[in-house]
C-alpha cells in the first residue's frame, strides 16, 4: 500500500500527483491519498472513472478527505 | 417467400453499407489541443491548469502558443539586437516571460498580479512557471506559432528551454488537433 500526502496543495496538483504515483505502482496495489482541497472529492471520482481505476473508499474527517484507490490498469 | 428473401438481401446490403460508412468515420481521439492566444496571467493559468489536468487524466495534450501567448515562454532577459525597430518596440512593451504577465482584469498597472501572487502563495496554488514544469513532466507537447514569432520579433534564443517544444504553422496545428477537442483561450 502506498500513501500520498496532498494536504495544502490545490487544483490541479492532487490529480497530477496521483497520476504520477500510480504510474510507478503495480497492478492491484492500493494508494491512500489525503487532501484538503474541497474540489478533491469530485476530482478523484472523475479521475478514477476516466482512467479505469477503482475507488475503494472515500471518507472525510473535518476538512481532510482520504481516498483509497486501487490500480486496475 | 420471394418478397422475404428480397427484403433480407436488401437488409444485408444496407447493413454492409452502414458498416463501410462506420469504418470511414474517424475515431474520436482522446486528445486535447489548447490554443494559448492570450498572454494574460489569468487566462494562461486556466490554459495550463486544464492542460496539466487533462494530461493527468490520460489525455494526449498539445499547447499551441500564438500571438500574445508567445510572451509566456519568453526568457526574462534583454532582447537580441538584430531586430527591426518595430520588432524592438514590441519587445520592450511585451511581458518578458511567465512571471511578468498582466491580469486581463484589475491589472492596476501591475499591482493586480502582485496581489494575485500573494493569494496564490497563501492557497499554495501552482504558479505559471511551476505549471509549465508540470506540463513538461507530463509529456505535453509545446508548439509556438512561427508567424507570431516573426511578427513580435521574438528570436528562438529568447525562448525558454522547454522539453518537447517545436515551432510550427497553422497546417501542423490543424493536423495535430484533428479528431480531438480544441480550446481557444
Amino acid at each position: 500500500m502506498c500513501e500520498l500526502d496532498c494536504i495544502g496543495i490545490s487544483c490541479p496538483m492532487p490529480i497530477v500527483c496521483i497520476n504520477k504515483e500510480m504510474k510507478v505502482m503495480n497492478q492491484g496495489d492500493t494508494l491512500v491519498v489525503k487532501a484538503d482541497d474541497p474540489a478533491f472529492k469530485m476530482d478523484v471520482e472523475a479521475w478514477v472513472n476516466k482512467t479505469g481505476n477503482t475507488l475503494l473508499s472515500m471518507k472525510q474527517e473535518e476538512n481532510i478527505i482520504t481516498a483509497k484507490i486501487e490500480k486496475v490498469l | 417467400m420471394t418478397e422475404q428473401t428480397l427484403s433480407l438481401e436488401s437488409l444485408k446490403k444496407e447493413i454492409n453499407d452502414l458498416k463501410d460508412k462506420v469504418q470511414k468515420v474517424p475515431e474520436n481521439k482522446d486528445q486535447l489541443a489548447i490554443i494559448v492566444f492570450s498572454g494574460d496571467m489569468d487566462k494562461v493559468m486556466a490554459s495550463l491548469i486544464i492542460a496539466t489536468g487533462a494530461a493527468a487524466m490520460g489525455t494526449e495534450v498539445t499547447l499551441f502558443f500564438t500571438f500574445w501567448g508567445t510572451s509566456v515562454l519568453k526568457k526574462d532577459a534583454p532582447q537580441k539586437k538584430e531586430k527591426l525597430l518595430l520588432q524592438k518596440m514590441f519587445g520592450w512593451m511585451m511581458p518578458k516571460g511567465p512571471k511578468k504577465l498582466p491580469l486581463s482584469k484589475m491589472n492596476f498597472c501591475g499591482a493586480g498580479p502582485k496581489m494575485m501572487n500573494v493569494l496564490m502563495k497563501k492557497y499554495n496554488t501552482a504558479s505559471i512557471s511551476e505549471l509549465i514544469e508540470v506540463a513538461e513532466e507530463s509529456e505535453i507537447q509545446f508548439y509556438i506559432c512561427q508567424m507570431s514569432m516573426d511578427l513580435m520579433g521574438i528570436k528562438k534564443e529568447e525562448i525558454q528551454p522547454i522539453k518537447n517544444l517545436s515551432y510550427c504553422g497553422v497546417a501542423k496545428f490543424l493536423e495535430i488537433s484533428d479528431g480531438g477537442k480544441t480550446l481557444f483561450i
